[in-house]
């Protein structure tokens, strides 16, 4: 067997293990509807309460660009699935000591099924933020090229969260009860990364902190674009979301190499 | 008779939440941050926003506080709410029926929520932050979070006791009671009236913050006395729904234990 055909084998299970965790994503209903039905809920308290914020300044009629930006960032957030439940349950039963045994990386294992899953629930959740925005502001935002732009950076803004929950759920090996971790992370997102209030309206010191985070090339970098298109901006987002992807590809590895050394000492 | 038997209730429920120091801290810690940071929301828009049509900072911290302590008492209370549509399809209200007390109580307050401390040190701090709480506005206040906890527990016993009709309706009536939570931490000032009719009946929020809010913020005693008769109303409803519904309950052949 060439290197060639090995990588295509290889290639070939993780779209299997993909195929199976999108079916069973899609079969999950009620939690789809659920999270598109709360997607609906805050695009409309946020429509009516932009409106009421900006019905006497010159900026009233981009009310509903904030609307779009609220809409991408939710879409960022909310189609995130549970990997670091998963990858937790997994070490907490023991669970990952058989998976260890296939003939399959564990990590890339779950970053697969993480990935199908994100796909199917993005793809859902993109038709209906879309569909309510639209809805709600009456039209497309000011510069619907910015919202164009936008897009394919959120979904590399998705992937990017999806790497941290694995860091997040591996913590688990050393941590037992990663939740804890997750939910600080997920707070330092929602209010570092902007989810509900662009960066450009935070008190001064507030946004110069969230600017050199993570979180603000996650959520706030891409939603931004939908108020105004800017090349410049496009590329400074891809960048960053760039560096800090390729830094957590190598913390997820380290993480993941000493975890498994971790699995050695305690006897396998 | 209920009373004392609610307050053993009471004690048993907390201390199995309790049980795990550790856990309990860290969760009661967890959600605390998790209401602090979702209400950096609203600082970061005051600072540049002076008032959203007549509610200001310290009305908005009001609102949350008064919520967030309302609905920290109910789950710390009756942390049951969350559970009793479960209990309706798998059967596991038999070992009550026989009991001489009080099926719903027993319920609904066999279970405590260890996050809900958090909801309430939150829920204080966050009252304190608004500046209400001094002379009167105390009374007003505990009087406004006793409201909102009464009217927590009835919606949730109004949305989990529709499985006694509709059956495997856990998933849609805890995100009704999710949506009610939502709409409660916004102020009422940025709906409709068709909404708001929404908000005080299918969905609730209006009972659970609104009312009461508004006795902290101009207390009144008429308005105190409708408040009272409103969320007592509903009480009185979500009561007479969960009897009504007792009637058509089947039973399950599942051993349980109650602790």
């Amino acid at each position: 067997m060439t290197a060639r055909s090995s990588s295509r084998a290889l290639l070939r299970k993780y779209v299997a293990v993909g195929r199976q965790a999108s079916r069973h994503r899609l079969q999950e209903r009620s939690a789809l509807v659920g999270r598109n039905a709360f997607l609906v809920m805050v695009l409309f308290v946020f429509s009516r309460l932009w409106q009421v914020l900006l019905e006497d300044s010159d900026a009233a009629r981009h009310a509903g660009d904030y609307v779009w930006y609220l809409a991408v960032a939710e879409w960022v957030t909310l189609s995130q699935p549970a990997l670091f439940l998963e990858i937790e349950r997994d070490i907490r039963m023991g669970d990952i000591a058989y998976h260890l045994t296939r003939p399959i990386s564990y990590l890339a294992f779950k970053l697969s099924s993480g990935l199908a899953e994100l796909a199917v629930s993005m793809a859902v959740m993109l038709v209906t933020a879309l569909c309510t925005s639209y809805a709600l502001v009456g039209g497309w935002p000011s510069d619907p090229l910015g919202l164009l732009a936008a897009l394919p950076l959120a979904l590399a803004a998705a992937v990017l969260l999806l790497l941290c929950g694995a860091a997040i759920g591996l913590s688990a090996f050393w941590l037992q009860d990663c939740a804890p971790v997750y939910w600080i992370w997920q707070k330092l997102l929602f209010v570092l990364g902007g989810l509900f209030v662009p960066l450009s309206m935070y008190p001064g010191w507030l946004g110069e902190v969230a600017a050199w985070s993570p979180f603000s090339s996650m959520l706030s970098g891409p939603a931004s674009l939908v108020f105004h298109f800017d090349a410049w901006a496009v590329v400074s987002v891809a960048a960053k979301l760039g560096i800090w992807g390729v830094l957590g590809v190598v913390l997820l590895r380290a993480v993941y190499r000493r975890a498994l050394r971790v699995i050695d000492v305690h006897g396998g | 008779m209920r009373m004392p038997f609610f307050a053993r209730l009471l004690n048993t429920s907390l201390r199995a939440s309790m049980a795990l120091r550790g856990a309990f801290l860290l969760q009661v810690a967890l959600m605390a941050l998790n209401n602090v940071c979702f209400f950096t929301t609203w600082w970061i828009l005051f600072q540049r926003y002076d008032q959203i049509r007549g509610w200001r900072m310290a009305d908005m911290a009001a609102l949350y506080g008064v919520s967030a302590c309302g609905f920290g008492i109910a789950v710390v209370t009756c942390g049951g709410i969350y559970e009793l549509a479960r209990m309706i399809n798998e059967g596991d209200l038999d070992s009550l029926l026989t009991q001489p007390r009080s099926i719903l109580l027993r319920a609904i307050a066999s279970r405590s929520r260890a996050s809900g401390w958090g909801d309430l040190a939150s829920g204080l701090f966050l009252l304190a932050m608004s500046g209400y709480l001094h002379g009167t506005g105390l009374l007003a206040a505990l009087f406004a979070v006793a409201l909102s906890a009464v009217a927590y527990i009835a919606c949730g016993v109004v949305l989990q006791s529709t499985a006694f009709w509709f059956g495997r309706i856990e998933t849609l009536a805890r995100q009704v009671f999710d949506f009610t939570i939502g709409f409660s931490l916004y102020p009422p000032s940025l709906f409709g009236a068709g909404l708001r009719l929404v908000l005080f009946t299918l969905v609730p929020a209006a009972l659970v913050s609104y009312v009461p809010v508004e006795l902290l913020r101009d207390f009144h005693l008429e308005q105190a006395l409708l408040a009272i008769g409103l969320v007592g109303a509903y009480a009185t409803f979500a009561a007479w729904l969960f009897h009504r519904g007792l009637r058509r309950y089947e039973s399950g052949s599942r051993f349980g234990v109650w602790g």
